[in-house]
């Protein structure tokens, strides 16, 4: 990766900004593409921050997207190709994928096989267990950030709340991360310290909405979220949950435990066993990426289907580039 | 341990060697013999600056650290940067001030523990406050953020010893005092440019050594008083040593055995131990006063370009 400091018409020149497609409080994204290759690519301009007592710093966001995309170069994680820094902007050109899992399952043109599931979930696995051994929380997984490329890779993107976890001195860890139907229980309960099982209840939660085509648990607000889990998975006990109890002086209604097979019809034994591993209530006993991706669900039938054949949506793009037959590309650990 | 260690930006990129810090510095030395204020130390300049200048650094964003409340671990992520962008700047042509200040600034929101940049220049004025003062805005330090990132490659993340001492303290038991000592060792380590020579793990690794070495000597010590005394003790000093300090590994013998149990290269690792002993046989040489009279004279360089 080159790092250079040039004005904006350089970045002009090495890459072709195409048109805006997206604007926020800190940064305007632009599609566009590398000029050499044709190669699609997101520009993310950072903009000096602004505020009523004048100049800020660059925004939280914007330095947790670079210092974790930095770390992380794997196939399942979307690629930080370039940096530009001028007197005072940043620009990030980011890979460039059009579609999403949240756009796929919403397509209700598009009929899931298990084996499809299986695929995604594999992809989202890997990727997230790359950001773990690199100590980096995500602690934004939901579909709508699981980008789909046209050869069927799927990669793990915006990193604008991930945070690495390696200071062992961390406290006080904001519980206002993770979109709130992904959001893990001990976030609800406003846990101030808590560690990479948070993604992974995020992980069960797309898992179960792959089968559903619905979102699992969509919660209105916080209260009725915990509401929501507890009838879905039934009232976690201090058995469930040691030190339950103690997290909260508010009632819950008690919920009878229900077996996941009554929602989840079609899904077989292996699937219900995974998916109830990943949303165990007790942070320590829910997987770790490392366990669910030695899960017997991913080696027993039907075997996953090879991101190059996974079902995309129909409407595809005006662009001529032709789509590249991924060779399976995922290789088993 | 190590493994992630080297996949990630900081393994990568940024261990660096003696003769690129040595390099690093040439511009400053230029000008400090230009004034003849090397000539002080004649042959050794090398060390005077290094030693003295980002000793007397590391006091300023330690002190700055201290002012605004963070966690030993974000004063060491910005000790680093500040570290790793004057290996590719000049004290004398970008001023350390404020290249410090921008540092916590950054180190701050990179620990997710962020500050106002204003509580940051306010406190910075007040560390400052003798030593020639502090007199940029908001805009100066924002502006300086942008040049420090793009300095530091984009590479933010910065891995420190004191995760592999929780590790290693699991080991060792809640009770040693070994990690804990260790722990300050690391700490004023961070006074020195080992940070950016050695990996960390292998940093808290010989802080560890250290501090059994120094407990060792202790013993044989004591051991040796105990045997003119009472005439036999054979086992005398180590054996009475793991009584007193309750479970865990505490015992030397223990201690030295497991420590050579460690997966680790031990040549580098004595090779930081003498780094730790350099630094505190020169704790009492460093004078502050001296530093800043250096610094001085390379910031006034700089007011005047």
């Amino acid at each position: 990766m080159s790092h250079l400091t040039e004005d904006d018409s350089t970045i002009e020149r090495k890459y072709v900004k195409e048109k805006k497609i997206g604007e926020g409080t800190y940064a305007v994204v632009y599609q566009g593409k590398e000029a050499a290759t044709g190669r699609k690519v997101a520009i993310k301009k950072i903009k000096l921050g602004q505020s009523q007592a004048g100049v800020n710093g660059i925004e939280l966001s914007a330095i947790r997207e670079v210092k974790s995309l930095q770390e992380l170069q794997h196939p399942n994680i979307i690629e930080l190709i370039d940096i530009f820094s001028h007197k005072t902007n940043l620009n990030l050109v980011l890979e460039y994928l059009d579609s999403d899992l949240e756009m796929i399952i919403k397509d209700k043109n598009i009929v899931f096989m298990s084996s499809d599931i299986k695929s995604w979930m594999l992809m989202t696995l890997r990727g997230l267990d790359h950001c773990h051994k690199n100590w980096i929380l995500h602690r934004d997984m939901k579909p709508n950030n699981l980008l789909v490329g046209k050869d069927g890779q799927l990669k793990l993107a915006d990193f604008g709340l991930a945070r690495d976890f390696g200071d062992p001195m961390a406290k006080n860890m904001s519980t206002q991360v993770v979109t709130r139907w992904y959001r893990a229980p001990e976030l609800l309960f406003g846990a101030k310290q808590y560690g990479y099982a948070v993604d992974m209840w995020s992980v069960g939660c797309i898992f179960a909405e792959l089968m559903l085509r619905v979102p699992y648990l969509p919660g209105e607000t916080d209260i009725e979220q915990l509401d929501l889990m507890f009838r879905a998975l039934g009232t976690p006990t201090e058995e469930d949950w040691p030190g339950f109890n103690e997290l909260t002086q508010m009632k819950f209604q008690k919920y009878p435990k229900t077996p996941l097979k009554a929602l989840f019809t079609a899904a077989g034994n292996d699937t219900l066993d995974l998916l109830e591993k990943m949303l165990n209530y007790d942070p320590n006993k829910r997987l770790t990426t490392r366990e669910a991706l030695n899960h017997p669900y991913f080696r027993n039938k039907p075997r996953p289907t090879p991101p190059g054949k996974l079902p995309k949506q129909e409407k595809s793009n005006h662009l001529n580039e032709p789509v590249s037959p991924s060779s399976s590309s995922a290789s088993p650990y | 341990m190590a493994a992630n260690f080297w996949a990630s930006t900081h393994g990568q990129y940024w261990m660096l060697d003696e003769a690129a810090l040595r390099k690093s510095r040439e511009t400053d030395l230029k000008y400090l013999k230009e004034i003849e204020l090397a000539k002080i130390r004649g042959e050794d300049v090398y060390c005077f600056v290094l030693n003295l200048t980002s000793w007397f650094l590391y006091l300023v964003i330690a002190a700055l650290g201290r002012r605004l409340n963070v966690r030993q671990v974000i004063i060491a992520t910005a000790i680093t940067y500040f570290k790793r962008f004057y290996t590719k700047n000049s004290y004398k042509n970008t001023d350390p001030y404020l290249v410090a200040a921008t540092c916590m600034y950054l180190a701050c929101k990179m620990e997710e523990f962020p500050q106002h940049i204003k509580s940051v220049i306010l406190e910075m004025k007040n560390v400052t406050a003798d030593q020639g003062g502090f007199g940029y805005d908001n805009q100066k330090v924002a502006e300086m953020e942008f040049y420090l990132l793009e300095e530091l490659e984009f590479n933010l993340i910065v891995y420190h010893p004191y995760r592999t001492l929780k590790t290693l303290a699991i080991d060792l038991g809640q009770k040693s005092d070994v990690i804990q000592r260790a722990w300050h060792i690391v700490n004023d380590l961070f006074r020195t440019d080992i940070c950016l020579v050695y990996p960390p793990y292998m940093i808290a690794i010989a802080a560890v050594g250290f501090v059994i070495m120094i407990k060792e000597a202790r013993a044989n010590h004591n051991g040796i008083d105990t045997r003119t005394r009472k005439g036999n003790g054979s086992v005398g000093g180590v054996g009475s040593g793991s009584r007193n300090e309750g479970r865990g590994i505490s015992g030397i013998k223990e201690l030295k055995q497991w420590f050579s149990g460690l997966q680790v290269d031990m040549e580098k690792v004595l090779e930081i131990i003498r780094n730790i002993k350099n630094l505190y046989s020169q704790w009492r040489e460093v004078n502050e006063i001296k530093a800043q009279d250096v610094l001085r004279k390379l910031r006034e360089a700089q007011n005047k370009s």
